[in-house]
Formats: C-alpha cells, sequence, structure tokens
C-alpha cells in the first residue's frame, strides 16, 4: 500500500488512527506492529512470514551478540555471531535482490563457452532493502555496545516494520526511538502536527511529482530516437523533479505519520537541489542513507583519515555499493561510480573553485545532476546511448526529428515546471515555518489535501479511463 | 534581501494591512456568539484542531463522491452512434444485421479469416501526392505518425492520445495533433471534403466490452462517416499488436485479444467504399508480436520505423477508376 492512496489514507490510515489512540498504553507498540504486518500485507502477503521469520532470527541473535547473562561469552563467539547474523541478512538480500543479475552476467561470462543458467523467478519482498539496512545498523550497533538489544520481539518487531517507515525509509537507527519505544507522547496535538506534514508531502508527491512523471513518459512513446535535443533536456528536468518530488515527498508524509504516532523521525531531505556541490547534494539528498553508508561501510574502511589511496579506495567502495543499493544493473553501478567520480574531482581540484564562485557551483549542480539522473533512469544501456545522443546531438539528428515535441510539452507542463523550480528551492520552506500555524496556511493546507485526493483519485480508478495511448 | 526582510516589508503595505482588516476569521473571531461558541467542548476541539476537523470533514465529502462515482455505472454504450448533424442527404443502408457474418470467436483463427472475406480489392502502390486528400483518424499511435512521418503537408490528422471508437463521434481534436486549434469531429468531416479515410482505432477498447460489441459499434462508426463523406474511400487499418514484452504483461492489452479484434474488423471490409488494410503483415516478427526493434514502449512505432507502416500504405492502396 502506498501513503499517496485511496485504501491508505480513507481506509487503513483513519481505522488504524482510532484503534491506535483507544489502545491502553503498554498495548500500543502491538497495536502498530500488527498493524504495520496488515499494512504490508494489504497487497501481496507472501513474503510477510519471511520478514517475520527474518525478525525473529535477528532478535534472538542481537541477544546472543550482546552476551546477557553470559558474562563468560568471548569476543570470539561475539563476533562469530555477528557474522551469521550479517550473512543471513545480506544472503537475503542478495537472493532476492540480484540472484538473476548475477546469472545474467555469469552466463555473459559463460557465453564463450556455449553454456547458461536459467534465470529464476523470484520477486523482491517489498522493501526488503531498507529493511536489511536497518536490521544490519541495529546488529552492529550491539556487536559495538552502542546500545542494548530490545528487551522483547515486539519493541523491535516495531522499529523494523512501522508502517511510516517500513517500505522506503528514512532509515534510522534503534537507537534514535528506543526511548519512544518505550515512552511516548500520544495526542490529538500531535495527530494535528503531523497532519500538517503528511499532507505537504501529498500535495509534493500528487500534484508535482506524478505529472511530471507523466512528462517523463511521454519521453519514450514513440522511441528516444524520435525525441528533439530540446526535448530530451526538457525530460531530464523533468524526470529530476519527479524523482525529488516523489521521494522528498514519502518522506515528509513518512515524518508526518511519524508524529502522529508519536515518533520523531529523522528528516531526509534538505533542499538538495539548492547545492553547490555534489558532496554538498549528498548531504542535502537521502541524508538517512548517507549516514548509514558512512557509519557502516566508510569510517570502517578508515574514513578520510587516512592516505590518498586509502581515501580514494574508500570512496570508491562507497560509492560502488550505493550505487548497486539503489537496483540490480549495470546503469546503477555506472550512476555510482559517476558520483565517485565527480566527488573525487571536487576533492582534489574543482572543490575550490566552486567554493569561490557560488554561481559556478549553482550551473555545475543543475547541469550535472539531471544528466546522473538520466544514468539512473535508464536500466537498458542501449537506450542510454541513445537518449546521450539525444541531449548531445553531435552526430547530427535523423530527419524526422523535430522541436515540435519540445514546444508542446512546454505548452502544457510550463506551470508545473515552475512551481517545482519554486520548491526545490528553500525559499517555500521558510515562508512556512514562519506562517506554520497561521490560520491561512491551515486553509492552504486543506486546499492541497483536497486537490491531491482528487488527483488520487483520478489516477487510481480505471486506467483506461484516464490513460491511454 | 532576505525572505524575513521581504516579508516585513510586504506587512507595512496598505494593501496587506487593509486586506489583513478584512480577514473573516478575526472578524468572526470577535463576534460574541463566537466567543461563547468556542467555549463549548465542542467548539474548544475546532478552534483548537482546525486542520484536523476540516480534513476529516473534507474526507467524509470526498469519500462519498468517490464512492458514488465508482458505483455509478458508465453510460451504456448503445448500439448506434449519436446521430451526427450532417448537411449530406442520409443515405439509407441495407447491411444485414452484423451477427450473421460474424462466425463464432474460436472459429476465426486467422486461416479461416482470410479463406471467408470477400475478394480483396486491387491493391496498388500510389505516390506521396495520392494521401493529400486523406484523412487519418486514430490515437497516439497515429498522433506518432503525425508527429513524425512523412506524409505531405496537406494530408489531415483527427488523432489524440486515448481516442477510442465510442468517444470518436464526438470528440474533437488539435489539428493538426497536439499543435493546432481544436475542432469537432462533425465540424471537421461537414466542412472538408476527403478522398480517403484511414482509421486506426482499438488499443484503447481491449478493455470494454467484447469483441464483438466493439467491431458492432466500430461498424455503426463506418456508416456514419460514410453518410458524411459518401465519396471517401475508407480504410480500416488493422489494429497493430504489441511487443512481446507488453504482451506478457497479463492485463487486457494483449495480441490474442487484438487479433480477435481484427479478425472481426476484418469482416467489415465491403470491398466497395470499405477496406482492410492488414498493417500487421509488416510489423510484427515470427510470433505474430510487434517486433521489439520498432518500438520503445512495446506499443508506439518509433519515429525511425514509422517509415515501415507508410510504405505499406503506399503499397496497398486503392485507385478509384473515375
Amino acid at each position: 500500500m502506498v501513503f499517496s492512496s485511496i485504501d491508505f489514507i480513507f481506509r487503513f490510515l483513519p481505522l488504524f488512527l482510532i484503534g491506535y489512540y483507544i489502545a491502553p498504553k503498554n498495548y500500543k507498540n502491538l497495536i502498530l506492529f500488527i498493524g504495520s504486518l496488515i499494512f504490508y500485507a494489504w497487497g501481496e502477503s507472501s513474503y510477510l512470514l519471511l520478514l517475520l521469520f527474518s525478525l525473529f532470527v535477528n532478535f534472538i541473535f542481537g541477544k546472543l551478540i550482546a552476551g546477557h547473562g553470559q558474562p563468560d561469552q568471548t569476543q570470539r563467539t561475539r563476533k562469530i555471531f555477528l557474522w551469521i547474523t550479517l550473512a543471513f541478512n545480506f544472503g537475503m538480500l542478495i537472493f532476492f535482490k540480484y540472484t538473476n543479475f548475477l546469472i545474467e552476467n555469469i552466463n555473459v561470462l559463460l557465453s564463450g563457452l556455449d553454456l547458461a543458467i536459467p534465470k529464476v523467478t523470484v520477486t523482491m519482498p517489498l522493501g526488503i532493502s531498507f529493511f536489511t539496512f536497518q536490521i544490519v545498523s541495529y546488529i552492529v550497533d550491539i556487536y559495538r555496545r552502542e546500545k542494548k538489544p530490545a528487551n522483547n520481539i515486539v519493541t523491535l518487531g516495531t522499529y523494523l516494520f512501522m508502517f511510516p517507515h517500513l517500505v522506503s525509509g528514512p532509515i534510522f537507527e534503534y537507537n534514535e526511538i528506543a526511548a519512544e519505544l518505550r515512552y511516548r507522547e500520544v495526542s490529538i496535538t500531535n495527530i494535528e502536527k503531523g497532519l500538517k506534514t503528511f499532507i505537504l508531502g501529498l500535495g509534493a508527491k500528487a500534484i508535482l511529482a506524478n505529472p511530471m512523471g507523466t512528462l517523463w513518459a511521454g519521453m519514450s512513446r514513440y522511441g528516444y530516437e524520435s525525441i528533439s535535443s530540446p526535448y530530451a533536456w526538457l525530460g531530464a528536468f523533468g524526470y529530476s523533479f519527479q524523482i525529488y518530488f516523489d521521494f522528498f515527498g514519502y518522506s515528509l508524509m513518512a515524518i508526518g505519520l511519524g508524529t502522529m504516532l508519536g515518533f520523531t523521525i529523522p528528516k531526509n531531505f534538505d533542499n538538495p537541489y539548492i547545492s553547490r556541490s555534489m558532496g554538498e547534494f549528498w548531504r542535502r539528498w537521502h541524508m538517512t542513507l548517507g549516514k548509514w553508508f558512512k557509519k557502516y561501510i566508510y569510517f570502517p574502511l578508515g574514513g578520510s583519515r587516512c592516505s590518498t589511496p586509502k581515501i580514494i579506495r574508500n570512496t570508491l567502495i562507497v560509492w560502488a555499493f550505493t550505487g548497486l543499493w539503489h537496483g540490480a544493473s549495470w546503469n546503477f553501478v555506472l550512476w555510482g561510480l559517476i558520483f565517485f567520480g565527480l566527488l573525487m574531482l571536487e576533492r582534489f581540484w574543482l572543490g575550490k573553485y566552486l567554493e569561490r564562485y557560488k554561481i559556478l557551483g549553482h550551473v555545475y549542480v543543475c547541469i550535472l545532476i539531471p544528466l546522473t539522473w538520466v544514468v539512473f533512469a535508464m536500466t537498458d544501456m542501449s537506450d542510454l546511448g541513445l537518449y546521450f545522443s539525444r541531449l548531445f546531438p553531435f552526430g547530427g539528428s535523423p530527419d524526422f526529428v523535430t522541436t515540435k515535441d519540445f514546444w508542446n510539452a512546454l505548452g502544457d507542463y510550463w506551470y508545473l515546471l515552475i512551481a517545482c523550480v519554486v520548491f526545490s528551492t528553500d525559499y517555500p520552506e521558510k515562508l512556512y515555518k514562519k506562517y506554520e500555524d497561521h490560520i491561512i496556511t491551515k486553509l492552504v493546507l486543506l486546499v492541497i489535501f483536497i486537490v491531491s485526493m482528487v488527483l488520487v483519485n483520478k489516477s487510481s480508478g480505471n486506467p483506461f479511463l484516464y490513460f491511454g495511448f | 534581501m532576505n525572505t524575513s526582510s521581504i516579508i516585513t516589508k510586504l506587512k507595512e503595505t496598505k494593501l496587506f494591512q487593509k486586506l489583513s482588516g478584512l480577514h473573516p476569521f478575526r472578524k468572526l473571531a470577535e463576534t460574541e456568539r463566537f466567543q461563547k461558541l468556542s467555549q463549548t467542548a465542542a467548539g474548544k476541539f475546532l478552534t483548537d484542531y482546525p486542520l484536523m476537523v476540516s480534513v476529516i470533514a473534507a474526507s467524509v465529502v470526498l469519500g462519498i463522491i468517490f464512492a458514488v462515482q465508482k458505483y455509478t455505472p458508465a453510460p451504456e454504450v448503445t448500439d448506434t452512434p449519436p446521430a451526427v448533424t450532417t448537411t449530406l442527404p442520409a443515405q439509407t443502408t441495407t447491411t444485414a444485421p452484423l451477427h450473421a457474418e460474424i462466425p463464432s470467436s474460436e472459429a476465426t483463427t486467422e486461416k479461416t479469416m482470410t479463406e471467408t472475406r470477400p475478394p480483396q480489392a486491387e491493391f496498388e502502390r500510389v505516390e506521396d501526392s495520392y494521401f493529400n486528400d486523406a484523412l487519418f483518424i486514430g490515437n497516439s499511435r497515429t498522433v506518432g505518425l503525425s508527429l513524425f512521418g512523412s506524409m505531405p503537408e496537406q494530408t489531415t490528422f483527427y488523432a489524440t492520445v486515448g481516442m477510442n471508437i465510442y468517444d470518436l463521434l464526438d470528440s474533437t481534436a488539435q489539428i493538426p495533433p497536439e499543435e493546432g486549434p481544436e475542432m469537432s469531429f462533425s465540424s471537421l468531416m461537414n466542412g472538408q471534403k476527403f478522398g480517403k479515410i484511414y482509421i486506426m482505432l482499438g488499443i484503447n477498447d481491449l478493455g470494454t466490452g467484447t469483441s464483438e460489441s466493439f467491431a458492432e459499434y466500430y461498424k455503426s462508426v463506418l456508416d456514419q462517416i460514410h453518410q458524411m463523406q459518401p465519396e471517401a474511400i475508407i480504410y480500416i487499418q488493422s489494429i497493430i499488436n504489441v511487443d512481446a514484452a507488453r504482451d506478457a504483461q497479463g492485463d487486457s492489452i494483449n495480441n490474442a485479444n487484438i487479433n480477435e479484434k481484427n479478425a472481426l474488423l476484418a469482416e467489415l471490409a465491403n470491398d466497395d467504399y470499405i477496406h482492410y488494410l492488414n498493417v500487421n503483415e509488416v510489423l510484427v516478427d515470427e510470433n505474430g508480436a510487434l517486433n521489439a526493434d520498432y518500438t520503445s514502449d512495446g506499443i508506439h512505432l518509433g519515429g525511425g520505423s514509422l517509415s515501415i507502416w507508410e510504405d505499406y500504405l503506399r503499397s496497398h492502396a486503392v485507385v478509384k477508376e473515375s
């Protein structure tokens, strides 16, 4: 179930909130845990048992690694338990997410020998990438003795499965909400507060991201060879806005839902598109993921406090994995490596110029980020090549290409594109913070809610009624 | 200049002060009745949680509206399309009831289809100028032909994204597609005489009704078009198949469904003024799916592949002896 759906907003959420509020304090975690399982199973229930099994395994091993009640537990055995748990968690992720990718690549290597391994049909459990990173942070922190394991399985289950962040993050550590899992303020004031954030996120998704998605989907309709260069650039910007407002909106909705339930969920985005370097961009984009990679991969490797070749190696490893984590396909690896290259370039040469000339930094980010998103979007390498040949038409264009497509799309989307640009800056946020509790602001939020729900309802009906060819 | 200084400046303007004086809530809040009301439990709740209360109220209203929309049966598709006002004298069509002509859908495999079809008119290869007085009617696939194809400037296209057979007669479209002014179908038909009318519709109708009801409606649309343009040669183009990947997605947009409808469309040709063009002949692979090299999204022909479609039309034209 996604947050921006009729099912969630009109059915699941009101029913759940009523149950959650009337439940006695000691049972609120249990209600949240069960509610989250229902949320997860609403569309597809096939993997629910698997995730519950994983919860059970991690709960047990968390205790074993902590070594409670066994003072004779040696460092060695703790380490063995740690590796078993990590192997289990990453094994599950690799099996479900990367098996076919691995088989494909092995087959490419074997093709000279006329051998091929058949592909397997596995569907990925929803949210497994986020789930794995959460659970690994829990296990590693226990091993490092940074925190104590959860006292019972419902507490751990509530942390892991909690529906606001189960499927797409934000990723946060057990420590960050351990106190709130024990005691949190559940009040109607919090619902009112959380609702504001939720509606902002809903608006970002339904009013900005979805139409930008339609713009982007239009790019491939008549094939990438047919698009004109201005249209290709418009598409790259459109996709950049789609992916930002989609994910930013989702994170805002998650934070808002967290507030309604009495949790403080960390923010995930800080106006990334106003950055002046890639380093800054990644401190503002999907912040909780960057934090995870830093804490559990970059720093253990030595981070930046080592020799230059080692820094380069560490950065390379982090970005290769960051790319691969986003999807099991080579374009994601390429995407990660492009950021590795750019970050190294900034570190050793470009950074000082970006620092000195602010405008240069903005131009650099505003041009390169959409290009990196194109790499991210194209899982087919030949499509990627084709798209870049349209972005940079140095090899000439086919005769049938015309810039009419650009003007048509601009005519349809100009006002939304302007809105996207405005909402990518930090001015709306500043204005909102100032007038957050003003009655006019609440009225605006109500309008955003109504407009979003009408749009959501429109697109959720019979696809033939609203979409067509 | 930062945001806060802009805001303070704005607040100092006369206009702002005037507007805030008109602030409906402020006036309302000052009235005695409101003061009293807000002291009741319900009133206090409302003033403490205005957003939550209004969102709940809005949700209830929206929920009811959505539910009513969802469960109101769609207007039934009538067998005869609405009459289109036409300046031309109405012709009496003497076609036998359609049902009698259509063999059961199971029997309409491609083989029997070609066998039972009436003898085909002679197709000839023609020059581009043949299309000068042609009208192309269609959906986004035809929009693509208009945007990226190489038909003559004079060719007319009446096509919109999402167009389907049921909406056609009552529709409006931009001519040329996606750039020109809006025009209704009936005013186009009444305002201009066409020598040839090419139709390709159906991909958006795959989820509506049965193949039989689709063909029946299609037939009635053809009758109307013939009435309005009695001299035009009408070409039914087969619905282009989708590629194998799109076919495998498991919804109603699949080749079995398309083939079934195409078989019935072929039956509509009378080889007098209605001809059937099996465009798929040159577009599908050995499995009957749209050749994946010709498409990106599995449904539309790419700009570089439109020439195959156009060539087929050039080499499959009927020339009227005058």
